[in-house]
């Protein structure tokens, strides 16, 4: 396990650009909707339980994707952490419905929102992104590019077929909406302003059963990291403590089918 | 199924909240003021109860009621009124017939012995702050079947299959979700949420289900806000149809529609992977 707690060194990758709270309040964009407001949240004295039942019948998220295409991806020399997490985000949720495996280009996100720079960006850009335009697949995109040139004619028709109909957003750091998604089988996108990068998470994990329930440290997130199958634990890693509390997440709440 | 309920009376208070032993759950003020839930023990709480005794808290607002550890006992919730003929823990001591009208009613459901907590946490708690929740003790042996059901106006939707014949086939299997209740399935019908993400299903659907040219099983999970049925839909017609029988069925989610091209059947999801997987043998096969 590449375990990341709150002794782990402050990075900044430089692809996630923090959310400007000021200017994008909470809650404030048009079409998205409040995780709480419909979802109740689980208390955490249920989690030890549902965490056991849900690892012994391998009914995780972590399990689904084994058992799918999708793989790990790399971003490479981009800094397109933000896009490649909003496409994960797209290509799990599209796992989970059912819906035939499509090879996603996050760079058919990352390039149009950044004007086809190397650059990082706001998550909810690449979100409000993949609403209007949709994500290309790789037919169309290259999987790692910031090149207008690489992007074929027809990639928008394309990517139209693959669109987000709805997402939503946490509140910051409430990491017990975070566990709550979690342990309702909904991975999010997490931005983390520590690292300056952006994730896609997908498990909570039960890393120290002798502390109480109702004790954060207790448990671990595990992401899918975008920098290959190298790096942490085949290509996964795992956040703890205050590391664990996203500083923003939103949700994939339904593609175009 | 055997129930068997055990019995502590959480009197349905009026508003007197100086008698609460338990703090009063306090809500975000948006709108309409929310009625404040009092639930409220017996004087003398009761904290062992016979395998074979009623336990049954009635509150006026709707709670996440589980029990902690989950191999103890579960949890069951019913819109009340609800009336129950059992014998009452902290009761006389005979059968009697009690009505219980509160908006809510929740029963527990004894597995095993064992001491378990149970947990009640308002519906729309957006913390964790004002959880109620009383640690009992669950006693003796298991009792011969002698099922306890409560008197529910409102009966559970039977499977109808389609037809009796038992034809195997390859299958197409649609489930319907309505994603914002997974926390609610989660607390209640834990086992129904992991029967729906069931890896195992989906495995079983490579072997056992009819697949699109791509290679992809005909098998979906949606939320019932899509799309499905619009003309600009290309979603493939034994999709559409299973879809207009989730809707014409006016039933609640999580519910599935599987079909062999022989027979099928539309039913709520059931309650635990093992008994999805059974349902499916049933059309698909071994």
């Amino acid at each position: 396990m590449f375990l990341i707690d709150d002794n782990s060194p402050l990075m900044d990758e430089g692809g996630l650009e923090p959310r400007n709270w000021s200017e994008v309040p909470f809650g404030s964009i048009p079409g998205v909707s409040i995780l709480g407001a419909e979802m109740a949240i689980i208390p955490m004295e249920a989690w030890p339980d549902l965490i056991a039942d849900r690892q012994r019948r391998k009914a995780t998220l972590k399990e689904l994707w084994r058992q799918s295409r999708i793989g790990v991806w790399n971003q490479q020399e981009t800094r397109y952490c933000h896009a490649f997490a909003t496409a994960m985000g797209v290509a799990f949720w599209r796992e989970q419905q059912g819906l035939p495996f499509k090879e996603l280009s996050p760079s058919s996100i990352g390039g149009p929102v950044t004007n086809y720079q190397n650059k990082g960006w706001y998550i909810d850009g690449d979100l409000r992104q993949a609403v209007e335009v949709g994500v290309a697949t790789t037919d169309f995109v290259p999987r790692k590019t910031w090149r207008r040139s690489d992007f074929r004619s027809g990639w928008e028709a394309n990517a139209a077929e693959n669109k987000v109909v709805e997402w939503a957003e946490g509140r910051p750091r409430n990491h017990i909406m975070q566990g709550t998604l979690l342990l309702n089988g909904i991975g999010y996108i997490a931005g983390l302003n520590w690292w300056g990068h952006a994730i896609w998470v997908l498990d909570l994990l039960d890393l120290n059963p002798r502390k109480r329930a109702d004790d954060w440290t207790r448990y671990g997130t595990e992401f899918l990291n975008s920098y290959g199958r190298e790096w942490g634990e085949d290509g996964f890693g795992v956040l703890t403590g205050e590391r664990a509390k996203a500083d923003s997440y939103t949700i994939v709440r339904q593609v175009k089918v | 199924m055997n129930r068997f309920v055990f019995l502590l009376v959480i009197a349905m208070a009026a508003a007197a909240s100086g008698q609460d032993q338990i703090p009063a759950i306090v809500w975000p003020v948006t709108v309409d003021p929310v009625v404040q839930p009092v639930v409220q023990p017996e004087p003398a709480a009761v904290s062992k109860i016979p395998f074979d005794q009623a336990f049954v808290i009635a509150c006026r607002q709707r709670m996440f009621a589980f029990a902690s550890p989950m191999e103890i006992a579960d949890v069951t919730e019913s819109a009340g009124p609800v009336t129950i003929v059992a014998v009452f823990a902290g009761g006389s001591g005979k059968r009697e017939t009690r009505v219980f009208d509160a908006p809510w009613v929740y029963l527990l459901e004894p597995k095993k012995p064992g001491k378990v907590e149970i947990i009640l946490v308002p519906y729309e708690a957006k913390e964790p702050a004002g959880n109620n929740r009383q640690t009992v003790e669950i006693t003796g042996p298991r009792p011969g079947p002698d099922p306890v059901k409560p008197v529910d106006p409102v009966e559970p939707v039977e499977p109808k299959p389609v037809e009796p014949v038992k034809e195997f086939g390859k299958l197409q299997v649609l489930i319907v979700e309505e994603t914002e209740d997974r926390s609610q399935i989660n607390l209640r019908k834990p086992g129904q949420l992991t029967a729906m993400l069931s890896v195992a299903v989906r495995e079983y659907m490579k072997t056992h289900g009819l697949t699109a040219a791509d290679g992809t099983p005909d098998f979906r999970k949606l939320d019932k806000d899509q799309d499905v049925l619009s003309p600009n839909s290309k979603q493939p017609a034994w999709l559409k149809t299973a879809w207009k029988t989730w809707q014409d069925s006016g039933a609640k989610t999580p519910f599935v529609v599987l079909s062999n091209g022989k027979r099928g059947i539309a039913c709520p999801v059931p309650d635990s992977e093992e008994e999805f997987l059974e349902l499916l043998k049933q059309y698909g096969g071994e």
